[in-house]
């Protein structure tokens, strides 16, 4: 079973993904302030962890990147999903819809039961 | 897989990643600074926030090198980079160190090509395995062959009247009866040659590569009563011999 870090881990990837399917290319700034404002800041210990998780994704090919420049004029690092990025993305999903489903039905049970 | 050969990348990549890291927090500091401004904060006060929201970089750029590398590598590079540099510091020692070194390399190198040669290497001849050397006994000192020699005239005896062996072969033992003058063109030149018996190279089994053997034509020592010598070259020789004259046996 994995361990605790490794959730959460894999909790922020999906998310990252999920935030650049939605919103499209954004930097890293962007993507801390959204993650922040749907999780409860748990999964951030500050905005710079974001850049671990980033890297991760975008060595692992899931992620593509590319300079451009920010809403205040600087040089800034825009990420995006890769096609292998979608797939995983599609794959966690559906992952995680099966498992709700199936703790649903075991609480439904326990209810019952 | 292709996940490590990322990270493999990135160790010989690092400071130019660092760079780029540091670029982008550099964007996302400013990006939080405006913000904190555009609520009513001061510069002083948006900065400080900024920096305690993004988190300490120093921090940030180790952990980011740890998770986008290969720790064992980057270590291993930072301790190589690091001795070069002291090494480049004190040259003189680096200097004299290298010295040391190659000496030590040359030394084992040409020692062991000796040995190689004398007595690891197979003798350069057909089926080493079968090739005996024959002598008188020596009561001398022990097991040292090195100094017994053989009359001509027995030697052919021994040859004619053999069973035992499938040829006999015979060398002159000393090298300076054998030496010859080189003249011509050019300045003149000692040759050291060695006399061996007519049937020396074949029983041995190797040929020369340039023209041929010497014929059937019984033993020569110092070669009495053959009148001009025939003799085999050496090949480091063959190649000077090529570039100044033709012929197939020194001249005198």
């Amino acid at each position: 079973m994995a361990d605790r870090t490794e959730i959460l881990q894999g909790t922020l990837d999906l998310m990252v993904l999920q935030t650049l399917q939605a919103m499209g290319p954004l930097h890293g700034y962007g993507i801390a302030k959204r993650i922040e404002q749907i999780s409860d800041e748990a999964l951030l210990i500050n905005q710079g962890t974001i850049y671990l998780c980033l890297v991760r994704l975008v060595q692992k090919g899931w992620l593509k990147t590319e300079w451009g420049t920010s809403e205040n004029g600087r040089r800034a690092r825009f990420y995006s999903l890769s096609p292998a990025g979608r797939k995983q993305l599609k794959a966690e999903t559906d992952n995680w819809q099966r498992v709700s489903g199936v703790i649903g039905k075991l609480l439904d049970l326990t209810a019952k039961g | 897989m292709k996940y490590f050969l990322e990270r493999l990348r990135s160790v010989f990549r690092h400071s130019a990643e660092d760079g780029e890291l540091q670029e982008e927090l550099r964007a996302h500091a400013a990006l939080l600074e405006e913000e904190h401004v555009q609520r009513g904060r001061s510069v002083e006060e948006a900065r400080r926030l900024a920096r305690l929201e993004l988190g300490s970089a120093a921090a940030l750029r180790e952990e980011h090198a740890e998770v986008r590398g290969v720790p064992f590598l980057d270590t291993l590079r930072r301790d190589v980079q690091y001795a070069l540099r002291s090494l480049r510091r004190d040259s003189g020692f680096t200097a004299f160190a290298l010295l040391i070194g190659t000496l030590g390399i040359g030394a084992c190198t040409a020692i062991f090509g000796i040995v190689n040669a004398l007595l690891l290497r197979d003798l350069p001849v057909q089926d080493p395995g079968s090739l005996v050397w024959v002598a008188k006994e020596n009561t001398g000192v022990a097991g040292d062959r090195s100094n017994v020699t053989v009359p001509v005239n027995p030697f052919i005896e021994f040859r004619r009247e053999n069973k035992s062996f499938r040829d006999m072969a015979a060398y002159f033992a000393f090298y300076a009866p054998g030496d010859r003058k080189l003249t011509g063109t050019g300045e003149p030149e000692r040759l050291t040659a060695i006399p061996v018996s007519n049937n020396f190279f074949r029983l041995l089994g190797v040929a020369p590569k340039l023209g041929r053997e010497m014929s059937e034509r019984g033993v020569s020592d110092e070669c009495a009563g053959c009148g001009a010598e025939r003799g085999v070259l050496e090949a480091a020789f063959r190649i000077r011999w090529r570039n100044c004259r033709k012929g197939d046996h020194a001249g005198q």
